[in-house]
């Protein structure tokens, strides 16, 4: 029992040192559940980082898949075809008929000519060097003149806003997308003009590209493997996909990713 | 020299460097809620210059009568601080609130210093709020998204520096009245505020190292 004004202010004392130690307790208590907050924080990050970078790489795997198929697919078709040709051609050469053998031989020199321009086309449009050394603009250039060479198209390649050199597989990702959209085009579209556009702004990377063909309607249309693949690129670049198509007008696919992210986490 | 005449002469040195730290870190790039603590900062080196004037047994009722003005400002100064510290998080609308009716019961307590005993209770009850509004910013911070490095925190420091400062105080304030009843235990009551002014130097310093935290900014 407390009787005098001294034991109490002793005991005020005590219990104020009791006080100062609980409040010390208290602020390491908040810094160690914090702590642990931010363990579980950082792993969640690690763990994120870990899963966006198996899916890059599952992306580069089917990108590389799918490479190997439009290799083989024009071996078999094009290159193929010719060489057959040219080989049928020499088979039945007529020594007698010199007229008829100069012909079978031009043809078949043509052929294998031929043979040879593709095999080079396919080699320059598989390779991904310019891509890595001169960066996605270079690359696209480069795409849009071979194109052009087939005298079908007319390509219009343009960049606005302050272009920059992303991460390399961002450019990879990016220009394999254009590719795969200009395919689409080739295949389906039947357009005479396509137009590629890119816009560097500080935030985003915007690429557009534009077509003159038939078009096709968006609700009722059947999203093919083509339009699947680029689909799934653009989630793997956290970016978003835009399509507008008025039929026997114009088609355009917009696709926008972070820059940042894109920088900074490949 | 008396050890209390001394902390609160060292005090004063402490609070005299975290205005020239202040000083220093003017120009540089920083949170918005620096301001108030700046103005906390000023506020308080006057409070202390104030507290130095009771030695020379100057008119007590005048430096009585500043002291409870600049204990205001600085509270106002400090509210402020937690109010944009909290913009943005789930507890800025009761902060606000809180931080409101804080001031206002200040400014009421202040204005009628005539009825209660002021400044004493002025303290108890800013304390008070001191401690309340560093509990909302805990709670918000174990709420919020971990992403922030705590010890190159200029915030937690400085609210951990008041928390800690503000909590060791209102119990000595609170004790006053009951000293006071004792006249013999004058000596006595000196050193228990000494301890108060202790604490106040460890929330300076806490404040000093808030501002080398800038030196490596973080966003929060």
């Amino acid at each position: 029992m407390l009787k005098t004004s001294p034991e109490l202010l002793i005991f005020f004392i005590i219990l104020s040192i009791i006080f100062i130690l609980l409040l010390v307790a208290f602020i390491i208590n908040i810094i160690y559940r914090y702590q642990q907050k931010q363990n579980a924080y950082f792993k969640d990050i690690e763990s994120l980082k870990t899963s966006h970078q198996n899916a890059l790489l599952q992306s580069q795997l089917e990108i590389q898949e799918q490479t190997f198929q439009n290799i083989s697919r024009e071996i078999h078709d094009n290159i193929g075809q010719k060489l057959t040709l040219a080989k049928l051609h020499l088979n039945t050469l007529d020594y007698v008929d010199k007229e008829k053998t100069a012909f079978q031989v031009n043809g078949s020199i043509n052929m294998i000519s031929e043979a040879i321009n593709d095999l080079s086309d396919i080699s320059r449009s598989m390779s991904s060097e310019i891509l890595l050394n001169n960066g996605l603009i270079k690359a696209l250039e480069f795409e849009a003149t071979q194109l052009e060479k087939s005298s079908i198209y007319k390509i219009s390649l343009s960049a606005s806003g302050n272009p920059i050199f992303m991460a390399a597989n961002t450019e990879l990702v990016l220009f394999r997308i254009a590719q795969e959209a200009i395919n689409n085009i080739i295949k389906h579209a039947q357009a005479t003009s396509i137009d590629i556009h890119l816009h560097f702004n500080t935030v985003f990377f915007t690429m557009s590209i534009t077509d003159n063909g038939k078009g096709f309607n968006i609700e009722e249309a059947h999203y093919g493997t083509g339009l699947q693949n680029i689909k799934k690129r653009i989630a793997i670049l956290k970016g978003r996909l835009e399509i507008s198509s008025t039929p026997n007008i114009a088609t355009q696919i917009k696709i926008e990713i972070p820059l940042y992210e894109n920088n900074t986490a490949l | 020299m008396k050890l209390h005449n001394f902390i609160v002469y060292f005090g004063t040195g402490i609070i005299l460097v975290a205005f020239f730290v202040a000083i220093a870190f003017m120009k540089k790039e920083k949170p918005a809620y620096f301001k108030y603590v700046f103005g906390f900062i000023t506020f308080g080196l006057l409070v202390s210059a104030n507290s130095i004037m009771y030695f020379s047994h100057a008119n007590i009722e005048i430096l009585n009568y500043f002291e409870r003005w600049l204990l205001l400002f600085q509270f106002i100064a400090i509210s402020f601080f937690y109010l944009n510290l909290l913009k943005g998080s789930s507890f800025s609308k009761i902060t606000k609130q809180i931080v409101y009716t804080a001031i206002i019961l200040q400014i009421i307590l202040i204005t009628f210093s005539a009825l209660f005993k002021i400044p004493k209770y002025v303290k108890i009850v800013s304390n008070f709020f001191i401690i309340i509004y560093s509990v909302i910013y805990y709670r918000d911070l174990l709420k919020t998204k971990a992403n922030v490095i705590l010890i190159k925190s200029s915030a937690f420091w400085i609210v951990t520096g008041m928390f800690f400062s503000f909590s060791v105080s209102f119990p000595i304030y609170a004790l006053n009245p009951f000293i006071n009843t004792y006249p013999e235990y004058q000596n006595l009551r000196l050193q228990i505020f000494s301890v108060s002014n202790i604490a106040l130097i460890v929330m300076y310093l806490f404040i000093i190292k808030s501002y080398l935290c800038l030196k490596h900014p973080q966003n929060y």
